[in-house]
């Protein structure tokens, strides 16, 4: 067995993972990250997709406000292609009055700090103005106060940080998990933990040696720290989100709960999602469903202020574990959305960290801190440059003039490339290339995004896909309203050809997971294309 | 007598009851999942056996006793189905008895008892032929990128088909191949002549395998159901069923409009019998929102005899996706006649029959009997 | 440590929020043509009432394809461009209609409705394109 020596081992491919190892590699630092399944599996996978300023911290922490809104800044300037404004509506209850000013003053501390994520200002729009913004709110809103915030893809940022993690010498052990820990005794008694175990997803062991091992594994942090023999208690929280076809609205709206909890109906990219729920989680991360209640709540919520809303299309639900930090007494909303970074040598442990809770909003800097600490202990002097540098893709910025010059060149949709270039930033050109080389690579695989073939192809050979439901994540193929019907199939076909997966075992997996985010909500034109779905998949796969 | 969606079980009731002297009309406001047929069909789930038709009734008394075979008569499918053939344009071959297996164009197979002309090819027939089999991805086809129902259209013309013809010359080895297998792409108006044409050409038998999604054999299927009615001189009402009057019953009439420019263009159609034949969730006969409803005449429905607004949600969507779904065998319960019922037994309208896809107890997709349900029910349901 | 910030933050908001009072009068009022010139680069569009009401009704689509083979307008030339009845209710009026490149076809669908004439789910195919020659940006 070969036994590589890194400086730092990071278990865990969310977007935190993603963002030290970026950190590390860029400061020198040899780095290995492994995760267990996909990158952005877990946690990040099933978050609301918004970078935000922090809105509510101003009633308790500045501070955290300030930076928050600063590096929301940050993440913009080094991936901008990457994030869509969302213009969002608080809408109110009544126009006039103490609570209306009250709200109004919060904005405008607010504003202070939108030019640092490049915001605009609050707007406080009249019951008149609402509803020539949006004619489908119901008839008993008074107003309502706007803002912005940033929306993201979460799956694209964590592979866009890991890929500028391998450029700088990282290297990544994806479907590979962590199974045992190796350890050497010291002087005082404390043991120092030397390297890690894994085991491959085809059954393979191995070890790795590292001076600093970090366990970034969200959810998955308790089990992890009780194989090491030290302690980190978590609050683990259970969120869900439902998704919808298309932009139901371009603008976003906040609204509150039967128990008064703050919920959204906000545009994703080309969807729109409701979101989320807060509920005590004590069952396995790794078996997640969303119920029916769950889905109830959060639609009987949004109807209180847009009535037609069960009229629109749902193409699925997904959910998630928040890895909050543990504090008894709280309800799950008014826990700390803060982060903690764990050192085990109290307990015991030499070279093992563990950082948990923290939010999507605030990845960058948790990152940094972590990766700060790090390099303390391993006497690196290097700073952080993740603030500055632009991520893959975002060192070549291109106008929507220009795109729609290059789509006409390239004779592509404009649509279809101007979603590429959502996805991969100055990136498109490498697949243009591709395109270039390969004319019959403009055929549009799935056509909810559109997705093309040259796309698929890159990211098989670029981003780490190995499975239909790896390449969801990457390219969001079969994730519109079709869910795979048409676009699984022959996107099995090219995985086939690129890495021998079996395009039946795949077909059938990633049909399987579509229908069981469907099935907590189950109606309209969602049932009859999973019937056309039935009917054409349920037997074409005998032999 | 009006009939209500033009799929395959509602053109076989308008055939039957325009050859018993009938005046017939059929109302539709689309085309369904007859349209998207990958171009066999099925008739009984067995593995190749020859095939009694006792002994499949025996089998599926014991599998599932709701299954509309219990009120058809198999010994009439070939009554029923010689007379589809004089109306319908279409070769469509096969046997009553077995299934044969055909290859569909994933590179899998299915059973199935018939097929139309291009898919007809029984691979357990096969023996030491060498066949070829050309892939969906069209690169080696063409040099632009087309959808597959864009591509039919454009072979429908012979100079495209003689173009084709030279590239797949040039770059197959053809002289050492004994059957070619294309996609199901070749014509969609003329594919009979212009399958006739590439044979002649390459000198070879050629087939197409079966679809899966698109499908252009599912588009020369319902253009052949349409081709049937006009042969038949049944009129073709484009709309959606609005509403409709009945008394003491008996349904009197429907209004029918388009359903999107509803000023426009409404009619009233009066008869003695009304046949529905609108399928299930995909051609829109039946839908879910806050409850499930069967569309036109808000007939109750039912999953195993159980009134499906009552079972729970876990009864009706089973975890794995490939298992037959409860969702997708419910549908309208009838008595022997095909009248509907309602949960306690009793008629809802005497002079409204269903048949097809819409009928409770089968899968339509999954369980290997549709065409003989679709046959059999359209034949039956117009029995007055 | 966290009651120092939480003073600091109470105060803060007091401090605005007297401030919002005395100044009220002066302060500009920022409403809704404010809020449509501060989005305009992110093309935040607003449907009529009547265009909401029947919204929805645009998410039909389930991908069958049968209203492609129906379409005069649908050839090679379309394709390359990726439109057809269908893709133009599932793709392309997803998002936001940035439909430069679809304004010819649009602009030369002569509204015979074959295409909706097939069409299972009963999607507006004629509606949706009358959406999208409403909202198309002038190229």
């Amino acid at each position: 067995m070969t036994q590589e020596l890194f400086d730092v081992i990071i278990i865990g491919g969310g977007v935190n993972g993603c963002g030290v190892a970026r950190d590390c590699a860029l400061r020198g630092l040899k780095t290995l990250l492994i995760e267990k399944k996909d990158l952005c599996g877990g946690t990040s996978g099933a978050s609301s997709g918004m970078i935000h300023g922090g809105l509510r911290y101003l009633l308790y922490d500045v501070k955290t406000t300030r930076l928050s809104s600063k590096d929301s800044g940050f993440i913009q300037k080094s991936a901008p292609f990457l994030l869509f404004r969302i213009p969002i509506l608080y809408l109110m209850n009544k126009e006039k009055g103490l609570y209306a000013e009250l709200l109004e003053t919060f904005f405008e501390v607010y504003d202070r700090y939108a030019h640092l994520k490049n915001g605009k200002p609050h707007t406080r729009l009249t019951r008149k103005e609402v509803f020539e913004l949006e004619p489908g709110l119901a008839p008993h809103l008074q107003g309502a106060m706007t803002f912005d915030e940033w929306g993201i893809d979460a799956y694209r940022l964590c592979v866009l940080n890991a890929k500028d993690a391998q450029k700088n010498g990282a290297k990544l052990l994806l479907h590979t998990q962590v199974t045992d820990f190796l350890f050497e005794s010291e002087n005082d008694g404390k043991k120092k933990m030397k390297g890690v175990v894994v085991q491959t997803s085809d059954g393979k062991k191995q070890n790795y040696l590292g001076k600093i091992i970090l366990n970034l594994a969200g959810p998955w942090i308790p089990k992890l720290c009780q194989k090491v023999g030290v302690q980190v208690k978590l609050r683990p929280a259970k969120g869900i989100h439902i998704v919808f076809d298309r932009r139901i609205s371009n603008i976003g709206f906040i609204t509150e709960t039967i128990d008064r909890r703050s919920i959204f109906l906000l545009p994703y990219q080309n969807t729109s999602i409701i979101g989320t729920t807060d509920d005590d989680f004590y069952g396995d991360p790794d078996d997640l469903e969303v119920t029916h209640d769950e889905v109830q709540y959060l639609m009987e919520a949004i109807e209180r202020v847009f009535p037609t809303i069960r009229q629109y299309r749902v193409i699925g639900t997904y959910a998630g574990i928040r890895p909050t930090l543990y504090e008894w007494g709280k309800l799950e909303d008014r826990l700390s959305r803060g982060h903690k970074i764990f050192d085990h040598e109290k307990e015991g442990v030499r070279g093992f960290l563990t950082m948990a809770g923290g939010k999507l909003a605030s990845y960058r800097l948790m990152s940094e801190e972590l990766t700060n600490l790090v390099c303390k202990k391993l006497k690196v002097k290097q700073k952080c440059k993740t603030h500055v540098n632009p991520l893959p893709g975002g060192e070549d910025l291109i106008s929507e003039e220009e795109l729609r010059d290059m789509a006409l060149r390239a004779h592509l949709p404009a649509y279809a490339l101007s979603r590429l270039y959502a996805r991969h930033g100055g990136g498109i050109r490498d697949i243009l290339f591709l395109i270039e080389e390969n004319p019959q690579w403009k055929r549009v695989i799935c056509a909810s995004e559109p997705v093309l073939e040259a796309e698929v192809r890159y990211c098989i050979d670029e981003e780490w896909v190995n499975s239909l439901d790896d390449l969801g994540r990457r390219t969001r193929l079969g994730w519109g309203g079709c869910q795979g019907t048409e676009c699984a199939w022959p996107a099995a076909q090219i995985l086939k050809e690129k890495k021998g997966k079996d395009p039946k075992e795949e077909v059938q997996a990633f049909l399987k997971k579509r229908w069981k985010s469907l099935m907590p909500y189950l109606q309209g034109e969602s049932i009859a294309q999973e019937e056309l779905k039935h009917r054409v998949w349920g037997k074409s796969f005998e032999v | 007598m009006v009939v209500i969606g033009s799929g395959l079980s509602g053109v076989m009731a308008a055939l039957r009851a325009s050859s018993q002297g009938k005046k017939v009309a059929i109302v539709r406001k689309g085309w369904g999942a007859s349209a998207l047929t990958g171009g066999i069909f099925e008739i009984a789930p067995t593995q190749g056996e020859e095939v009694q038709f006792s002994s499949i009734l025996l089998d599926l008394k014991q599998k599932n006793s709701y299954h509309p075979y219990h009120h058809l008569d198999l010994e009439m499918l070939s009554t029923a189905f010689e007379l589809f053939k004089k109306f319908f344009p279409l070769k469509i071959q096969g046997s009553y008895t077995e299934n044969q297996v055909f290859l569909l164009d994933t590179g899998f197979f299915r059973r199935a008892a018939f097929a139309m002309e291009p898919q007809f090819l029984d691979f357990r027939t096969i023996g030491r032929k060498k066949v070829l089999t050309l892939g969906t991805d069209f690169s080696w086809f063409q040099e632009s990128l087309l959808l597959p129902q864009m591509l039919a259209k454009k072979l429908d013309h012979p100079d495209e088909v003689r173009s084709l013809a030279q590239r797949l010359k040039s770059k197959s080895h053809l002289n050492q191949v004994d059957l070619l297998v294309l996609p199901p792409v070749l014509g969609l108006d003329f594919f009979s002549d212009m399958k006739r044409e590439l044979e002649h050409l390459l000198g070879l038998p050629v087939f197409e395998s079966v679809a899966t999604i698109p499908s252009v054999p599912g588009l020369r299927f319902q253009k052949a159901l349409d081709a049937s009615l006009r042969k038949a001189s049944i009129p073709i009402v484009q709309g959606k069923v609005q509403s409709f009057d009945h008394h003491q019953k008996r349904v009197t009439s429907l209004r029918v409009s388009d359903e999107l420019e509803t000023e426009l263009n409404e009619t009233t159609l009066e008869a003695d019998t009304f046949i529905l034949a609108t399928g299930k969730f995909f051609s829109g006969g039946l839908r879910k929102e806050s409850v499930f409803w069967e569309t036109v005449f808000h007939l109750p429905l039912f999953f195993e005899n159980e009134k499906i607004n009552d079972c729970p949600p876990q009864k009706l969507l089973k975890k794995k996706f490939f298992k037959s779904q409860p969702l997708f065998q419910c549908g309208v319960k009838t008595n022997s006649a095909l009248i509907p019922l309602d949960e306690f037994g009793e008629p809802c309208y005497e002079n409204v029959r269903a048949c097809g896809t819409l009928l409770q107890g089968f899968d339509p997709a999954q369980d290997g009997t549709c065409f003989g349900v679709q046959l059999l029910s359209g034949y039956k349901a117009a029995d007055i | 440590m966290k009651i120092l910030k939480l003073c600091y933050a109470n105060i803060n908001l007091a401090f605005a929020l007297v401030l919002h009072f005395v100044f009220k009068k002066w302060f500009q009022r920022r409403g809704l043509s404010h809020f449509l010139s501060f989005y305009k680069e992110d093309h935040v569009f607003s449907l009529s009432a009547e265009e909401r009401v029947t919204f929805s009704s645009h998410s039909k689509c389930v991908f069958c394809g049968l209203c492609v083979s129906q379409c005069e307008l649908t050839d090679a030339h379309f394709y390359e461009k990726f439109l057809t009845p269908a893709t133009l209710a599932f793709s392309y009026t997803k998002s936001l209609p940035e439909v430069s490149s679809n304004v010819d076809f649009v602009a030369h669908c002569s509204s015979c409705r074959a295409c909706e004439k097939v069409c299972p789910t009963s999607v507006p195919l004629n509606r949706i394109i009358q959406f999208v020659k409403a909202h198309a940006c002038p190229s």
